[in-house]
């Protein structure tokens, strides 16, 4: 019989543990086949992610645990990951360790097998270890730790047989003991105290007598809360139980151990017994040790040439996005626009009726070919640019340099981290927020997040920058000025976010900055072909799903709006008059406001509207570059000042649904969703209308002069 | 040899020394802990931000960057070059 048509025997779960950025979502992709989101920066994965995949007739699911130091909880992300192993949800734990920093991973792994003994130990990063001279004794380490160990280099796909056999092993015949750290005399002697007390409820829980007295000692409340969550078991439901406990913690108080030296003999025993293991397992050889790492870190983190590169960085990924995005997109909309040719053509023959042809074509379709065209390009570009500098490892460099102005606005020096993703996508940025540990901050960090520009917003700066800011500059000249307007232009959005940051720290969101470390993980030769791939499929397809869900009825409503008359204007008119007014104080025209306003579900068809709205009711009706564009848009009132207000606003305005729903999901709070949508318009307002009268005066000065 | 304790905030770029304690009062001290600077262990300080205020440490084989304010909570005693 084939073995795929045996039946499958019973599911199983193993959680994968780890640091972070020790490549657990690595190990996970390349177990399962998925594509969680990889980066080097520690506190990449939040939430979980689950996965799985059939092994000798069986199917095992992987949990990706968020990468955690230690079980006591910091951060919203390590509790979970801490509550997730203590409560015992899987059948197994596989700890992922960093080859090249064993002892810090061995902390963990110890941690953990207190706990719960069936663990499995995985040697990530074995061939970047052997690049820095690190020779690294599996067997040795097996020993040590009596549990069982596979070394791995997930990256390549090196390992991973001889992982899902061990774990198949270790899911069968689960294992009772492991390595566990010996403590103080005075200390494992409450522990004995405590395994009595709890003798009689401890069989009632998944936990053994030692690990719950363990938990107890270094986390009283968080162990009677997690046992009442997670068993639904009340450990103090008796009074002498109590009592008991309270003793034994009076007596070790006796003894000189008070919760600070509890919580220092803990962490000390383990990390000597960590190191300890680590010594006799690692072998170092002196030799080349990590060269080009220092090089690279002196380039970038040197006083001198750290910020000079950082912004060279931004303005040659801007150089790269512009001067790439203009052949694909020259080609697609002379594609798409001579389908809408035919489209037209064979409504005509199958015998469509001309308002319905036009609403389709016109409206639909042309909304559509729009996005595609002018916005799909840059965003097919940038975004694996971006992903390929999360690879390599560079950004929480960026996050060492902008530090100093984040402590200025008294907020954490990792929403630098968050302000990145931010360029990629908000949204993203804004669940990225829960790297942040103190919930002032992190608050901070999610209501100023949509300051800087998304994916979505970039192709939109760039048109305009196009369009008015070259003049005649062409070719290299050309491109090369408008990265540099761009990188002036994200500079601003980065100084909005400081200023809004030290607003909101210095009115409602006060409080003094938490501590924090930042992990500057080793540069990784980053997956070039495999990033590009993923991303631009993934981006591409991404794109295309909202071009389809978002622009195309968006196109509908815009056609409809400019084709359905009451009275002798077309609603479109009615709707842009009555915004007009307003609009004008901002600098721009009522289409334009309605754009944005239609655009919220998504910033890419703010533009595409823009142009949609202009051409019904205008006489331009073909174009194909950008300068004819430009043409329809002056024709339409537009000037250099229109287009700066115009970018301005698109900077700062609310952020859009899908952003806004993470922040509600992430807040839990609709206040606060509320500030996050009226906080960055209100600022975008006051901005465009003071940049608007300052241009009026000047002009007004002007002519009377 | 003369001892020269010193808070790891002060140490220069190049400098090594030898953690001795952490403040009690200190909010990171677990986490400090957890990354390596239990009492004993080696730190290097390897760069320093342009303001002076963020510095990164080697600490045991991994570059961490801490800001001056929460260094400062950590003793450390400097190796003295003869």
């Amino acid at each position: 019989m084939n073995t795929a048509d045996m039946p499958l025997k019973a599911n199983k779960t193993i959680a994968l543990a780890g640091n972070p950025n020790v490549g657990k979502s690595t190990v996970f992709n390349a177990l399962t086949g998925m594509h969680q989101h990889t980066g080097n920066w520690a506190g990449k994965t939040v939430g979980n992610a689950f996965g799985s995949y059939r092994f000798e007739n069986r199917q095992y699911t992987l949990v990706d645990l968020p990468g955690t130091y230690s079980l006591f909880a910091h951060s919203k992300e390590e509790e979970f990951a801490g509550e997730y192993i203590t409560a015992g949800k899987s059948d197994a734990v596989a700890v992922v360790c960093d080859a090249t920093c064993l002892a810090r991973s061995l902390h963990l792994v110890l941690q953990i097998a207190e706990r719960t003994p069936n663990v499995l130990v995985c040697v990530n990063l074995m061939d970047e270890a052997k690049r820095h001279g690190l020779e690294i004794d599996l067997e040795e380490l097996s020993l040590r730790l009596s549990l069982p160990v596979v070394g791995l280099s997930a990256r390549s796909g090196k390992g991973l047989s001889e992982f899902r056999t061990a774990a198949a092993e270790i899911c069968k015949t689960p294992r009772e003991e492991a390595f566990y750290v010996e403590y103080p005399a005075a200390v494992e002697a409450s522990i004995l105290q405590l395994e009595g007390i709890f003798a009689g409820s401890a069989e009632k829980l998944p936990l053994s007598a030692r690990a719950l007295a363990l938990e107890l000692l270094q986390d009283e409340t968080g162990t009677v809360q997690l046992c009442r969550k997670h068993f639904g078991t009340d450990l103090y439901a008796h009074p002498q139980t109590v009592a008991a406990v309270a003793r034994v913690f009076a007596e070790l108080r006796e003894k000189g151990f008070d919760k600070i030296r509890l919580e220092d003999t803990f962490s000390g025993s383990i990390d000597r017994a960590a190191k300890d293991i680590a010594d006799s397992a690692v072998t170092e050889s002196p030799k080349k040790r990590k060269r080009v790492q220092d090089a690279l870190d002196r380039l970038f983190l040197e006083r001198k040439t750290g910020v000079p590169i950082m912004l060279l960085l931004l303005l040659l990924v801007f150089w790269i996005t512009i001067v790439g995005a203009n052949y694909p997109s020259e080609a697609l909309s002379a594609l798409l626009f001579r389908i809408q040719d035919y489209l037209l053509l064979f409504c005509d023959k199958i015998g469509v009726s001309p308002w319905l042809r036009d609403m389709l074509v016109l409206g639909m379709y042309r909304v559509l070919a729009w996005v595609v065209a002018v916005m799909l390009p840059p965003m097919a570009i940038f975004f694996p640019l971006f992903t390929l500098l999360e690879d390599f490892g560079y950004l929480p460099r960026v996050a060492f340099h902008l530090d100093h102005q984040f402590r200025k606005a008294d907020t954490c020096g990792k929403q630098a981290l968050t302000m990145c993703m931010g360029f990629g996508c908000n949204a993203v940025g804004v669940t990225g927020c829960r790297i942040i540990d103190s919930p002032r901050e992190r608050l901070v960090a999610m209501l100023t997040n949509s300051l800087v520009p998304c994916n979505g917003r970039f192709p939109t700066l760039i048109s305009i920058i196009t369009m008015f800011f070259l003049g005649a500059a062409s070719g290299f000249a050309a491109s090369a000025l408008s990265s540099l307007l761009l990188t002036v232009t994200i500079v601003f959005s980065v100084f909005c976010t400081f200023a809004i940051s030290k607003f909101l720290t210095t009115t409602v969101l006060r409080g003094v900055p938490s501590a924090f470390t930042l992990e500057l993980p080793p540069y990784r030769r980053p997956q070039v072909l495999k990033v590009i791939v993923r991303s631009v499929f993934d981006r591409t397809l991404f794109v295309l799903g909202r071009a389809v869900s978002v622009a195309a009825p968006a196109g509908l409503v815009i056609w409809l709006f400019a084709n359905l008359h009451i009275g002798d204007n077309t609603l479109l008119q009615i709707c842009a008059d009555f915004l007009d007014p307003f609009a004008r104080l901002l600098g721009f025209d009522g289409v334009v406001l309605l754009a944005f306003i239609l655009g919220m579900p998504a910033n890419e068809i703010v533009f595409p509207i823009i142009i949609m709205a202009y051409m019904s009711s205008g006489s331009i009706l073909e174009f194909d570059t950008l300068q004819e564009l430009r043409t329809l848009l002056v024709a339409n009132g537009w000037t250099t000042a229109t287009a700066i207000s115009v970018m301005l606003f698109s900077l700062l305005h609310w952020p859009c649904a899908t952003t806004l729903l993470t922040i509600k999901k992430e807040t839990k709070s609709v206040k606060w969703t509320l500030v996050s949508l009226f906080l960055p318009t209100a600022v975008g307002i006051c901005t465009c209308m003071a940049f608007n009268g300052i241009v009026r005066l000047v002009s007004f000065l002007c002519e009377v002069l | 040899m003369k001892r020269n304790y010193k808070r790891m905030s002060t140490l220069k770029v190049g400098e090594t020394a030898t953690v001795q304690c952490i403040a009690e009062n200190a909010a990171l001290r677990r986490r400090l802990r957890e990354l390596g600077l239990c009492d004993g262990a080696k730190v290097t300080c390897t760069f320093q931000g342009a303001h002076r205020d963020i510095a990164v440490y080697k600490i045991c084989g991994a570059q961490i960057a801490v800001r001056d304010c929460d260094a400062q909570h950590v003793w450390v005693l400097a190796e003295v070059a003869e």
